[in-house]
């Protein structure tokens, strides 16, 4: 199947600091990749370059093969994006975030698809009409993933998307984020979290010093053994 | 969808934001309420002005010409006012009006000495505090503006949701103008009713001249366009929307308090004029010791003009030498005084070209020059109007002298003229030099104000190429 979202000798340098060093990685519709590292392992470099944010010192990102590079407006198209924290205007009630981020993606609303898009994402639907200041940070997360689900994102990149959510909170969008995948959407997420990316990825690539140090099949390593492998590579690091 | 769609998308999110700000909305609401106190205050003291000075000058005119037979010279004291009609637009903005006054006094022998007074042309660096509608759209309402321009780019920046918004189809370089347009939307809305609420009280109080009106609204417009620029651009430049308001705050401080002030001292310091005491002290002591045909050149004076009419004996002059007298001694009047004022215009002159340097360093000098010129009540026009009430007064002085001269004969101080001579002298009519003579005057203002748009529009765009260079 053809990558939705593929690096090929991704690299990145910040002066004499290499952030990403030569990475390779490709991502299929319908398949969910995790990138499991330590701060400063280049996850979010990563995603930054595929939404053309920053530009590669070599190599480069491709959005269902197009180089991000050199149209990074035609790639954001094709791409959602949710951040760690979804930032919202708290002033602006849940809907009225959802229509503006999709009228400036060029989506016509429609409330039928938005009630929709949210109720597959269990959003409760008496808060859709509540400011979004109001919002816990699960009800972030859902309104960004919603927000990408709007625009018919081919791909969705997740910056640390569990990160300080409640386990309940966790397991609800790991479910909504299992059932993305499934609907046909690549993902592609930045975590720090061993045993939630297991739950939720196809694959899982560990990354250590802006290189991509290994690649697993969770399905064929257990909870520990992942951890396991992920701290023995931590330790290389240390070492 | 276009860039341009875009934008208005982003602008149409800012103005649903702002709405929902109860802090900047009743901030926004007591500025119109300045506003709109300050065109009722003036739209009842333009139209009270008016009414006051057409029952002023019908009384004045019913005593002139009810005084009956009486020397021509002691009318001459008896005096009569000159008022200048205060123009509608002075409803916007008064400029000097409330310095130099709208009334003069004229009186045999004197140029009014209150047409001296220092103050008159130093409306640049004295009229800020003065409660206008001009000073709400000069001074309150670009506070405002900064306010609420703040926090457009630095809050989306520090929040996240400029990422968002990047990554949903905003181009990077489509930020500034998103912001611009979104602080335009806000800032018409602000200014759009309380402008047209001002215009309509202007037109109300009376006949305007439509192009002034034009113009006087587009000079404000581009005023809010470069306040508008600056407060995005520094929103942009700034690291956060706190350090966003300091320094908006700071720079309204400076450009619109201190600098215009500062000019104002400036001008005072390159071109001192003299205390109105002691101009008038002057001209007395020049009068004094120039020709005195009633006094030590007398005698040359009677000599002078019976040779003139080739008689020997003052009797034999065919006119009253007393009314020549007097004309000559008002005609080396006016050569002291237009010496004088000449003087003084020039250092008022000096003054305002220094001032107009400041116009580079504040877009408030050349915008203040400009509304107080098309509204007719500038400097210039009052100068004008001193002038014309100043011809006025010579013409009448000579006029009563010419009477007597002919007329009195022998009888001197004794003769009394018809009270028909009260009724040919006219009335003091004037008409303000037009719009085209206001641009004329104030090129260097107009110029000043395309330079600061220009340099405003710059900074907006560095400071856009900043951000966008700031996202990678």
């Amino acid at each position: 199947m053809a990558a939705l979202l593929e690096a090929r000798g991704l690299t990145k340098a910040y002066g004499d600091r290499l952030a990403l060093d030569g990475l390779d990685l490709a991502v299929a519709a319908g398949e969910t990749l995790c990138l499991l590292g330590a701060n400063g392992a280049g996850k979010t470099t990563t995603l930054n370059l595929f939404l053309g944010f920053t530009q590669p010192t070599a190599g480069a990102a491709l959005v269902d093969g197009r180089v991000v590079a050199d149209d990074p407006a035609a790639a954001r198209a094709r791409l959602g994006y949710v951040a760690e924290v979804v930032s919202l205007y708290p002033s602006l009630s849940g809907a009225e975030n959802l229509d503006f981020f999709a009228r400036l993606a060029g989506v016509a609303v429609d409330p039928a698809r938005r009630d929709a898009i949210l109720a597959r994402l269990r959003f409760p639907a008496e808060a859709i009409a509540r400011p979004a200041g109001t919002y816990s940070k699960g009800m972030r997360q859902k309104l960004g993933l919603a927000i990408a689900l709007m625009k018919d994102a081919r791909a969705i990149l997740l910056d640390e998307p569990l990160s300080g959510l409640d386990p309940a909170a966790a397991n609800d969008l790991v479910a909504v984020l299992r059932e993305t995948a499934a609907a046909g959407v690549a993902l592609l997420i930045s975590t720090h979290d061993i045993f939630r990316a297991k739950e939720v990825a196809s694959r899982i690539g560990i990354m250590r010093h802006g290189r991509l140090v290994a690649m697993v099949d969770p399905a064929s390593l257990s909870a520990s053994e992942l951890e396991q492998l992920y701290l023995t590579h931590m330790a290389e690091r240390a070492a | 969808m276009s860039q341009s769609a875009t934008w208005g998308r982003v602008a149409a999110k800012d103005w649903r934001e702002y709405r929902r700000d109860w802090r900047l909305a009743l901030l926004s609401l007591l500025v119109a309420v300045l506003a709109v106190t300050a065109v009722v205050a003036a739209f009842v003291e333009v139209t009270a002005h008016d009414a006051d000075r057409r029952a002023t000058i019908a009384a004045d005119r019913v005593t002139w010409e009810g005084q009956g037979a009486r020397n021509p010279h002691s009318a001459a004291h008896f005096a009569f006012w000159a008022f200048r009609p205060l123009p509608p637009m002075a409803l916007l903005d008064p400029g000097v009006l409330p310095y130099a006054g709208s009334a003069i006094w004229l009186e045999a022998h004197n140029r009014n000495p209150a047409q001296a007074r220092p103050a008159e042309d130093l409306a640049g660096g004295l009229d800020l505090g003065r409660f206008s509608a001009a000073w709400v759209f000069q001074t309150v309402l670009p506070l405002l503006l900064f306010i609420i321009g703040a926090g457009l780019v630095a809050r989306e920046r520090e929040a996240g949701t400029l990422r968002l918004m990047l990554a949903n189809g905003l181009a990077a370089g489509g930020v500034m103008p998103a912001k611009y347009l979104a602080l335009g939307r806000i800032a018409a809305v602000l200014v759009l009713p309380l402008l047209a609420a001002a215009l309509a009280a202007t037109l109300l109080a009376g006949p305007v001249d439509g192009l002034a009106l034009a113009l006087w609204l587009a000079v404000y417009l581009v005023y809010f366009a470069i306040l508008a620029a600056i407060a995005v651009a520094v929103s942009a430049l700034a690291a956060t929307a706190a350090q966003a308001r300091l320094l908006l705050v700071g720079l309204w401080l400076v450009l619109l308090l201190i600098v215009p002030r500062l000019g104002g001292g400036l001008a005072m310091q390159a071109a001192p004029v003299p205390s109105a005491h002691g101009f008038a002290a002057g001209v007395a002591a020049q009068m004094k010791s120039g020709h005195d045909p009633f006094g030590k050149d007398g005698k040359a004076f009677e000599a002078a003009v019976m040779a003139r009419y080739k008689v020997s004996r003052l009797e034999d002059l065919p006119v009253n030498i007393d009314g020549l007298r007097l004309e000559a001694a008002e005609q080396h009047g006016n050569r002291v005084f237009d010496a004088a004022w000449g003087d003084l215009a020039a250092t008022h002159q000096a003054g305002r070209n220094a001032l107009r340097l400041t116009a580079l360093l504040s877009p408030l000098v050349p915008l203040q020059n400009l509304s107080m010129a098309l509204a007719g009540s500038d400097g210039a026009v009052q100068r004008d109007f001193q002038d014309r009430a100043e011809a006025h007064r010579r013409r009448i002085i000579s006029l009563l002298n010419a009477d007597m001269a002919l007329h009195a004969g022998a009888a001197g101080f004794d003769y009394h003229a018809d009270p028909a001579l009260w009724r040919r002298i006219p009335d003091f009519r004037w008409q303000p030099p037009g719009t085209a003579a206001a641009l004329a005057r104030c090129w260097p203002d107009l110029a000043a104000l395309g330079l600061w748009l220009l340099a405003a529009l710059g900074l907006l765009r560095l400071a856009g190429r900043r951000l966008a260079a700031g996202l990678q």
